[in-house]
């Protein structure tokens, strides 16, 4: 069928050694490519290690400006753009001055002309010739690669927080690369030019409505919650939007700038203020009315402490919830009404509200007592009993029992047994002085292994053995239990 | 009679050259999209900046959930691993599940873990639970004591105690990246659309130097049974994952480190123990899922080392490792047979599930048949040695071409063995990976082809044991 002189064997022969070459010449290139690349990040190393110093020194200072700049200068070619490229860095993150230092560096480098010449650069300009051009960088010469050099250069102008370059930012928010539009809006988040906050927020309304070029939610969030609480200012028309994710959105933004913002007490414009205390609240969309527990809670306005109250009674489990967590940050919060929520029907409103109240100190810590001996709602109670378990009181509320002055203790930790709720109770009894014996005697009890437990009571002092003896009057169950 | 048996052997060997014409070709396409991919996700470096996802307070939270059996070795650096993380808000998770040695008590010794009755929430059923610990230390450290029901068993008792809106499974043999979490979150929050799953690439962690839960020190492993793996495992992360994840057929992320979306996992019903790669069976379920409730989700996988994980490093245990894989593969492929060329499951099912059928799974015995085929057809008749050659050539050449391009890529890129002396070690390797390597690896293939052909449906663990230089650091 197939002959040496066929040229199907022929077309084989020709592509199993063309390959097998290719191998050969792939191997070798490895090779050779090695010492290459070697000598080539040797010098890069040489030339930051030349130069690092430099600019450590014109950052802090230490280095006279002018004779700075002008060793920067000295060095010419590929590797100097490639190293000042990533001269931001070196500052970012960094004090204020330092900041205004480096950007006065770049400024005076020609890299913020550089920067924004490659932001704003057509990618229509690519011809053959573009693949030797010495003047660009290797994604500049391939095309669809070019959204590389543009990102860069926008993280670059936001590193350098260069407020001039804000327009230019905002245009490649509509890039047709998402790389280069979560950049800038990055950079815009860094640089936090006033008048870019509005054009940003349109972004976000238009990424919700799902028009325009797309970009993440979060990405803007994160960039729009940077800037100043002022600018929350430029929301209202957000946050009045007719569209509820819209205004969620904005809500969401609008507690994230809270957050990032730190204070617990702070100047959130008054019109913004306003619209959550009289619309949000009551708005018809769960999610925002959830959010707006979330900002009211960080309000220092007379009508927000009744505003969370509301919301603490909402038909919706997640705005509860969301009121009992936003309550819990605030100290002066009514205990009473956050209480109120151990018995919610949902468990996660239940345990947010048994965190909320321990994270009060002893005055939450006491209700979370009386409500374990007080309610008949055996889903609060084992909420209770795994809150004052996972906040490690277990060992406290044990050397108090049997005390006098210490009955709610004493009634826990009873009640803590009948729950068959004992392992943290096991490890406290541990440690636990004899006299302490009454409750382990019930706990071992319930798990048939009193017998072991005996000898080490038998030394134990008299109160102990009364207090053992009333323990076992628990093996009556709790006739509340049977409801 | 013999006419027929010629005529039926080069029929075959059509068969095979067409077999390796689509595999090879299907390769191609892979390495090309793959290289794309993982220079723009290095040159990624230059222009994301991981600080803003690292301060944001709106940086969604993650449990990382640990499932271990029998792991007292390696378990207390697990978790150390996933502690010093450079991560914002993390919560650890260990479900011991019925381990026999010592792991839980090693968990216990190392930080101070006291037990906890916690009221049992299970959105997913899973075998009993024993019992909840939680560090006295770390208030963000619970380890789930229960029954042995197998790794997704533990990975769902470990979700029914998750509460973050994200969480990560990791191996307890892995190692992270100290940034891995953080990578892997940064493709979740940069895109646009549903992201509800997000790998990394996984490297070989035998023969590195860990110290305090990192790796240190990056070095090739000793023995060669583990050498070949390296490249394997850059072929398979660096072109198949990374390739299949660029045309938006991502089949499977590595389950020894991966980030999830919770609800989304829930709602699709967890983790499902009816086959033994969970990981795989999980991905394809998830897109079955959201189509069947009219949701719009994404994979993403970035070619980032992420972390790094030991690989088996005797033959008996790698081949336990790769019965299973195989025999996922088929089941997976079995169980979602429904969604082979429906376009509604855009490369996924029109291109990525047949061509994982065609070329991973059927494959396997195409390649085996041909190794007894191939020598059968030139003793039958020597003429045909003219085509069969340079047949054999043009593929073991092909394939060398495949793993050689790895390690130019991985070189050109992560470049994570940087001495010209690993470089060295690894090319030959590369050279040689087809000549008794690729054949062992397809014997177990073809034993895990047959389990599944016959019903074995049996969870093979494979143990590991710390190497040295672990140890030492």
């Amino acid at each position: 069928m197939f002959s040496l002189g066929h040229p199907v064997i022929h077309f084989a022969w020709t592509l199993a050694i063309a390959l097998s070459a290719l191998v050969g010449i792939l191997a070798t290139s490895i090779f050779l490519r090695r010492p290459v690349l070697f000598l080539a990040a040797r010098r890069s190393q040489k030339l930051r290690a030349g130069l690092e110093p430099w600019i450590q020194g014109l950052l802090d200072g230490s280095v006279d400006y002018d004779a700075g700049l002008q060793k920067l200068r000295e060095h010419p070619g590929c590797a100097r753009r490639a190293v000042l490229d990533r001269l931001p860095s070196a500052g970012a993150d960094s004090d204020a001055e330092r900041v205004a230092t480096l950007r006065r560096v770049a400024i005076d480098l020609g890299l913020v002309d550089l920067w924004r010449r490659q932001l704003t650069r057509a990618p229509q300009g690519w011809s053959i010739f573009s693949l030797i051009d010495p003047t660009l960088t290797l994604p500049e010469r391939i095309p669809g690669l070019s959204f590389v050099t543009r990102s860069e250069a926008a993280q670059n102008l936001g590193l350098t927080h260069e407020q001039g370059s804000w327009p230019l930012l905002v245009k490649a928010l509509d890039d047709r690369h998402l790389a280069v539009r979560s950049v800038a809006a990055q950079a815009l988040g860094r640089i936090q030019a006033p008048a870019s906050f509005p054009l940003l927020a349109r972004k976000l309304h238009d990424s919700a409505l799902g028009q325009g070029r797309r970009l993440a939610i979060r990405t803007l969030k994160m960039a729009l919650a940077a800037f100043p609480l002022a600018s929350a200012s430029e929301l209202v028309d957000m946050l009045r939007h007719p569209h509820r994710r819209v205004r969620f959105l904005a809500a969401d933004l609008v507690a994230a700038m809270l957050i990032d913002a730190g204070s617990p007490h702070n100047s959130l414009p008054d019109p913004i203020a306003e619209i959550f205390l009289t619309a949000l609240r009551f708005d018809s969309n769960p999610d925002v009315r959830a959010r707006a527990a979330d900002v009211i809670a960080h309000l220092d306005d007379v009508r927000s402490g009744p505003a969370l109250l509301g919301l603490l009674e909402d038909d919706e489990w997640f705005v509860r919830l969301h009121a009992t967590r936003a309550l819990a940050e605030d100290r002066s919060s009514p205990l009473a009404a956050l209480g109120r929520r151990l018995t919610d029907s949902n468990w996660r409103v239940r345990e947010a509200a048994t965190q909320a109240l321990a994270s009060q100190g002893p005055r939450g810590v006491r209700l979370l007592l009386a409500q374990f001996d007080s309610t008949a709602d055996r889903y609060s109670r084992e909420q209770v009993a795994e809150q004052i378990e996972r906040a490690g009181l277990i060992p406290s509320l044990f050397a108090a029992s049997g005390l006098a002055g210490a009955r709610e203790e004493t009634r826990f930790i009873e009640g803590m047994v009948r729950l068959g709720r004992t392992a943290a109770l096991r490890v406290a009894l541990q440690s636990a002085p004899d006299d302490k014996g009454s409750t382990s005697l019930t706990e071992l009890r319930n798990q048939g292994e009193a017998e072991k437990e005996l000898p080490r009571l038998s030394t134990a002092s008299t109160p102990a053995y009364v207090a053992a003896a009333r323990a076992f009057t628990l093996a009556t169950p709790d006739p509340r239990e049977r409801s | 009679m013999h006419g027929l048996s010629i005529g039926a052997l080069i029929l075959f060997n059509v068969v095979l050259a067409v077999y390796f014409l689509i595999g090879n070709g299907g390769y191609g396409v892979l390495v090309i999209a793959s290289w794309v991919s993982v220079w723009i996700c290095k040159r990624r470096h230059s222009y994301e900046n991981l600080q803003p996802l690292r301060e944001s307070p709106s940086t969604p939270p993650v449990t990382v959930i640990i499932p271990a059996l029998n792991e007292q070795e390696i378990i207390v650096d697990a978790v150390r691993t996933v502690l010093c993380n450079d991560y914002p808000g993390i919560q650890v998770v260990v479900v011991d599940d019925g381990s026999s040695d010592e792991t839980l008590a090693r968990l216990a010794s190392a930080f101070e873990l006291g037990p906890i009755n916690l009221i049992p929430r299970c959105p997913l059923r899973t075998r009993p639970v024993r019992a909840f610990h939680l560090s006295r230390t770390l208030p963000n450290l619970m380890v789930v004591s229960k029954e042995n029901g197998g790794k997704p068993d533990a990975l769902n008792a470990g979700l029914n105690v998750c509460r973050t809106p994200y969480f990560c499974t990791l191996d307890a043999d892995c190692i992270l990246e100290p940034d891995a979490i953080l990578r892997l979150m940064c493709r979740v929050v940069r895109s646009p659309l549903n992201v509800v799953a997000s790998g990394g690439t996984v490297g070989v962690l035998n023969g590195c130097t860990v110290a305090e839960g990192k790796v240190t020190k990056v070095n090739l492993p000793r023995t060669g049974l583990e050498r070949f793996q390296v490249i394997e495992y850059m072929r398979s992360f660096l072109f198949g994952r990374t390739g299949w994840s660029r045309m938006g057929g991502t089949l499977i992320i590595s389950g020894a480190f991966a980030l999830f979306h919770r609800q989304t996992v829930v709602e699709a019903g967890g983790f499902n123990g009816d086959t033994v790669t969970e990981d795989m069976e999980l991905v394809v379920r998830l897109r079955r899922w959201a189509l069947e409730h009219g949701r719009t989700i994404r994979t993403a996988f970035s070619s980032d080392p992420v972390c790094w994980v030991l690989c088996p490093d005797t033959l008996e245990m790698l081949g336990r490792q790769r019965r299973r894989w195989q025999l996922g593969l088929c089941q997976t492929l079995w169980k979602n047979r429904a969604m082979f060329f429906d376009p509604a499951f855009g490369t996924l099912g029109s291109l990525s599930l047949p061509f994982h059928a065609l070329v991973e799974a059927l494959g396997t015995v195409v390649e085996a048949v041909g190794y007894i085929m191939i020598p059968l057809a030139a003793w039958l008749d020597p003429a045909l040695l003219s085509f069969l050659v340079p047949l054999v050539l043009f593929s073991l050449a092909y394939s060398a071409l495949i793993s050689l391009a790895a390690v130019v890529l991985e070189e050109s890129t992560h470049r994570l063995y940087p001495t010209a002396r690993q470089l060295a070690t690894m090319l030959p390797y590369a050279l040689l990976e087809n000549f008794g390597y690729r054949q062992l690896l397809l014997w177990y293939r073809c034993a895990g082809v047959a389990r599944f052909l016959t019903g074995f449906h049996k969870w093979e663990t494979v143990a590991h044991v710390p190497p040295a230089e672990l140890a030492a650091g």
